[in-house]
């Protein structure tokens, strides 16, 4: 289960309501540990605090629609993130605020890790990455 | 393998110490980077990072700077006709786009190797510690990235200064998207998406702004040929009605306001990237000098299937 700190039970019933849907591509088992214990295998990892804490990370290696419901998925669970993709064509990453790539999106370059999503917003948005993201597409930025 | 067999005798430091030697000039005035630059700076980012793998015992296969023919974004309104009768609203290109992620020659690579092998090949082009850079962009956002690894040695033997170079890379991919979203929120916007939305309904498709068009085609794909007629009518809507012209004028502005107001990283960005031309220049030129074939080291062009190279 994949809920962190204290989700609050209004936000939690509302996400259920819309987890009927199948996952279009759901996060890879990461091994335990982040990246520092399974060493690099090159995927984009998402982690729910800040500083790549709360265990054991979602990862991805292609694109996900919809990163999984707040209780057993990663969407709206997010405080950290890095791109460790291996270098190559559409290595870059968009993510965004909802699933099926919609709302807000912000880039990630290959290589860029955002330690702490708290104070940040979606380009040119008010809206706040952390506990937010539901889904990402590799691209080339 | 032949490519750059003569500089594959020169040891690590003499190659890159060549690769910086004797092109240094004053960058003048800022100015935006040309399309044509804007290649080269690709190429000899790519040309160094392949080198750099190779010399830690990793393959890397160049990629070309537009890795897939045609693809761009429309992030108001489709105002392309002939994009759009060929694209529609470009499904085909993101179907591309999620093929070559899932296979290109560099992925195959790296998914071919044992973990450990796999481990090496990313420190080795990314480095170990994502967060010894710190750059921040103009909306606040802090973002880190490592000081080693070959990307971070490729873009420091191009643009010189790694952390300026960062620093002014986050600053000028920001502001594209905060024009997007400044249009978008412009009442201007909304004015001029009426009548579009007018021409829209004339032609059959009933809907109250682009975005709602995106949506529904997220929702519910249309099969090819209705998706091309929808994509046509909206370009066609978007110049009858004057939305595309109005989606000119509001970005021009809003990207001259945004560049204002960051000029001075926006310069810094320019001078980096002026100053690495000449360096950038040696660089391919060396590189193609030292290629026996030369036809494997040209860029792989827009119009081919061969997104990578050797």
């Amino acid at each position: 289960m994949r809920i962190k700190r204290t989700v609050m039970a209004g936000a939690a019933l509302a996400a259920l309501t819309l987890t009927t849907a199948p996952v279009a591509q759901a996060a890879e088992p990461s091994p335990e540990g982040g990246i520092g214990a399974q060493g690099p295998d090159g995927k984009l990892y998402a982690w729910g605090e800040t500083h790549r804490g709360g265990g054991e990370p979602c990862s991805w290696s292609s694109n996900s629609a919809d990163w999984g419901g707040t209780w057993w998925g990663c969407s709206d669970w997010a405080s950290s993130l890095h791109n460790n993709g291996y270098p190559g064509a559409m290595d870059d990453v968009w993510v965004y605020e909802h699933t099926g790539y919609e709302g807000g999106r912000r880039g990630v370059h290959n290589g860029v890790y955002l330690t702490d999503l708290h104070p940040y917003k979606y380009d040119g948005s008010n809206v706040r990455l952390n506990n937010t993201i539901s889904s990402h597409q590799w691209t080339n930025l | 393998m032949t490519v750059l067999a003569c500089s594959a005798l020169v040891a690590p430091l003499a190659l890159y110490a060549a690769y910086g030697s004797g092109e240094e000039e004053s960058p003048g005035p800022a100015r935006e980077p040309t399309r044509q630059e804007r290649s080269l700076l690709h190429r000899a980012e790519q040309i160094l990072l392949r080198d750099c793998m190779r010399e830690r015992g990793f393959t890397y296969r160049m990629v070309a700077e537009h890795p897939v023919k045609d693809a761009r974004e429309f992030p108001y309104v489709i105002d392309d006709v002939a994009w759009a009768r060929e694209h529609g609203h470009g499904t085909d290109i993101q179907r591309k786009q999620r093929e070559l992620r899932r296979d290109n020659p560099n992925q195959r690579y790296f998914q071919s190797l044992s973990p450990e092998r796999r481990a090496a090949a990313l420190e080795a082009a990314n480095g170990a510690r994502p967060d010894a850079l710190t750059a921040k962009t103009p909306d606040g956002m802090r973002l880190t990235r490592s000081d080693e690894g070959c990307q971070a040695e490729a873009e420091r033997r191009l643009y010189g200064d790694l952390a300026a170079w960062f620093q002014a890379r986050s600053t000028l991919e920001v502001l594209p998207e905060l024009t997007r979203q400044r249009v978008l929120e412009d009442s201007g916007f909304a004015t001029a998406v009426r009548p579009w939305a007018r021409c829209m309904r004339a032609a059959g498709h009933s809907f109250d702004n682009p975005a709602e068009v995106r949506k529904k085609l997220a929702k519910q794909p249309l099969p090819r040929n209705e998706e091309i007629r929808l994509a046509v009518a909206e370009a066609q809507c978007a110049h009858s009605s004057g939305l595309a012209k109005k989606v000119k004028a509001l970005q021009k502005r809003f990207d001259t306001e945004f560049r204002q107001r960051f000029r001075s990283e926006v310069n810094t960005g320019q001078r980096l990237q002026l100053a690495a031309i000449p360096r950038a220049r040696s660089i391919v030129e060396k590189s193609e000098q030292g290629t026996e074939t030369g036809a494997r080291d040209r860029p792989a062009s827009d119009n081919t299937s061969q997104r990578e190279e050797s």
